[in-house]
């Protein structure tokens, strides 16, 4: 199992180096001028030219390449073209935030979206089973930004109940991580009914009835955990989906994470937070994908990894 | 559809393991209700094995998951009928009281031995499932038993297979696996459907034999069900003729293959080929079964039947004794007291 999670992350590194590359081009080649950015549009044309030398702007794009792996190799994500303060330390500020604020919305969605799923394909056709996997599909269509916003408009404006926005403490934290989940565990509850449903159609769950086993321990026992084997790769995936989501909704709660940074980053071609964000994003949906593998392997004696 | 079968009462009762008398089983899907089990009467005694013989379809699997209560309801449903265990009948029981039943007084082995197996629980886990439920054994006492099991069936290490996961087992081996379930805790009678099917023939041999050795080690009665009529000249004391349905002819093995009545029995023992025969082609039975549901009154084989009649569209033909202990369903033959056959009485 060690060398299998070694071998795993050894084979992180030319993943890594492919993103890197393609974040560097992507923000060196889109138009827009650093320079103009971080001076202003109002410097004439040889302090221009003195700055863009000075700030490395003249070299070559592979040597522009080589010097910025070799900083982010060191922690150093360079600085802010802006607001000229160091990307390492911001991130490592906004970090938690949004750590929090994924976290606690993944772990009520995929709770909440087992519990539900498997009540639904127990009781299947049952009027519980149709409102809720009803109130599911509403839940995956209505786009997130837009919940957040009609939630905020009742909850925060109408009845006061809660912040509008910015963090401060659980009751800040409420409605977005809601919001945030919200689709997360509408699509872990499906996806939990429809592969329980068909685990219970398998030969072996006869064979476990014929046993003269139990329904309780029949589902539970036998059924359940060949079921999460493919719900497991789903909720992972879903993770890395709900760090994309972080983007819109820390915008929409003024939620200072690393969501709100990468959209400052874009609207302002802040090159440095972008590149360090998507490479940041990039090293998360790995390390997910290889939490996700793990688990299977726990899960699944057909997959223990050599 | 009010056939009636009376032959059971001749019987002692007391040397009858299992008495299934005049079953019937409808499955209801959203417009209509489709029986495909009609009239089903059937004994087995103690030690014996009784053949339940019939093509894909005739309803042989469903009769036996029946007796195991498998077979859910909605969709199915038993307008008639009683299965009878101990002086009760199982239909009665609710899922409780037949969870108590299943594995432990009839046990059950399939005919998919790579699917019938939980992919994520090791081999000896499985055994000993049954053992904590019926027997409530420890830990420590439920592995000597799975393991004297796995030993039982022939398994070779059995201490290192205990620990194996299913998919670390050929189909040979899995079905000796799911045989060493169904007999953990002794059970009167084994159910064994199509045992045999999936696995190749030299596999097939050994697994018949295993079966035939560990019947009498145990003493179990088995219902062995199967369309392989040479499994059952094998296997079985007595055999039961399935078609669309129905039992249409019910006797012991050497009077039904000596002496076959039924004219279904008749065209399948006529389609077995033969050493020595010439070349040439096999009879076969024209026609094709009638999907469940197609015909509501009369004989079910009668499309198809070379000596078809003029009543056999009207009337349903009784399941009689036309000789000692062989039972028919067919107009041709009158009762063993000379009985005019009508199934209207």
């Amino acid at each position: 199992m060690a060398t299998y999670i070694a071998r795993r992350l050894l084979q992180m590194i030319p993943i890594l180096l492919i993103v890197s590359i393609l974040a560097f081009l992507f923000v060196h080649l889109t138009p827009g001028d650093p320079i103009r950015i971080m001076y202003g549009v109002e410097i004439d044309q040889d302090t221009y030219q003195q700055l863009r030398e000075r700030e490395g702007f003249n070299d070559p794009l592979p040597v522009q390449y080589a010097r910025y792996m070799g900083n982010v190799l060191r922690g150093d994500f360079g600085v802010s073209y802006r607001t000229r303060a160091n990307v390492s330390q911001e991130i490592g500020r906004r970090f938690i935030n949004t750590f929090v604020l994924a976290s606690v919305s993944m772990i009520w969605a995929t709770l909440a979206g087992l519990v539900v799923g498997i009540i639904s394909a127990v009781k299947r056709n049952s009027l519980l089973d149709r409102v809720v996997m009803t109130l599911s599909v509403a839940s995956i269509s209505i786009p997130s930004f837009w919940l957040g916003l009609l939630l905020m408009q009742v909850l925060a404006v109408r009845l006061g109940w809660l912040p509008t926005s910015g963090i401060g403490g659980i009751r800040h934290l409420i409605m977005p991580a809601f919001v945030l989940g919200a689709t997360v565990a509408a699509i872990v509850a499906r996806f939990t009914r429809s592969s329980l449903l068909e685990t219970l159609g398998e030969d072996y769950i006869r064979t476990a009835r014929a046993k003269g086993q139990i329904r309780r321990n029949v589902i539970f026992k036998h059924a359940l955990r060949n079921a999460l084997i493919p719900v497991v790769t789903m909720t992972g995936l879903q993770f890395g989906f709900l760090i994309g989501g972080a983007i819109a909704i820390e915008t929409v709660f003024s939620w200072p994470g690393l969501g709100s940074y990468l959209i400052d980053g874009i609207i302002n071609r802040d090159y440095p937070v972008v590149q360090a964000l998507i490479m940041l994003f990039s090293l998360q949906f790995l390390g997910v994908n290889l939490l996700v593998d793990l688990t299977y392997a726990y899960l699944n004696p057909q997959i223990r990894y050599s | 559809m009010e056939t009636k079968t009376k032959f059971m009462k001749d019987i002692a009762p007391q040397k009858n393991v299992l008495e299934i008398k005049n079953l019937s089983l409808e499955f209801k899907n959203e417009d209509r209700i489709v029986r495909v089990v009609n009239d089903v009467s059937l004994y087995i005694r103690k030690g014996e094995t009784l053949g339940l013989v019939g093509e894909s379809g005739c309803g042989k699997s469903v009769t036996s998951m029946s007796i195991m209560r498998l077979i859910d309801s909605p969709p199915g449903n038993y307008p008639a009928g009683e299965i009878i265990y101990r002086g009760e009948d199982l239909l009665k029981k609710t899922e409780n009281q037949m969870a108590k039943i299943r594995g432990n007084d009839i046990s059950m082995i399939f005919q998919e031995p790579m699917t019938s197996l939980n992919p994520v629980i090791t081999i000896g886990a499985q055994i000993e499932e049954s053992l904590f439920i019926h027997r409530k054994l420890t830990k420590q006492e439920a592995k000597i038993k799975a393991v004297d099991m796995l030993e039982k069936v022939r398994i070779p290490r059995a201490e290192e297979i205990y620990k194996a996961y299913p998919h670390e087992l050929s189909g040979g081996m899995r079905q000796r696996v799911m045989i060493a379930i169904a007999l953990a805790c002794s059970p009167n009678i084994l159910i064994a459907d199509e045992p045999t099917t999936a696995l190749d023939v030299t596999i097939q041999a050994q697994i018949l034999e295993l079966m035939g050795k560990l019947k009498d080690e145990i003493d179990t009665s088995i219902l062995f069900i199967t369309h392989d009529l040479g499994v059952v000249a094998e296997m079985c004391d007595r055999v039961a003729v399935m078609y669309s349905g129905e039992i249409v002819e019910q006797a012991d093995v050497y009077e039904l293959y000596k002496n076959p009545k039924h004219p279904y029995t008749r065209g399948l023992l006529k389609s077995i080929p033969k050493i020595g025969q010439t070349r040439g082609i096999l009879p076969s039975i024209p026609g094709q079964v009638p999907l469940p549901g197609t015909f509501t009154h009369g004989c079910k084989f009668r499309d198809r039947c070379e000596e078809v009649m003029e009543i056999c569209h009207r009337e349903d033909p009784g399941f009689l004794e036309i000789e000692q202990e062989h039972y028919c369903r067919c107009f041709l033959y009158t009762t063993i007291d000379g009985k005019e056959v009508s199934s209207h009485e």
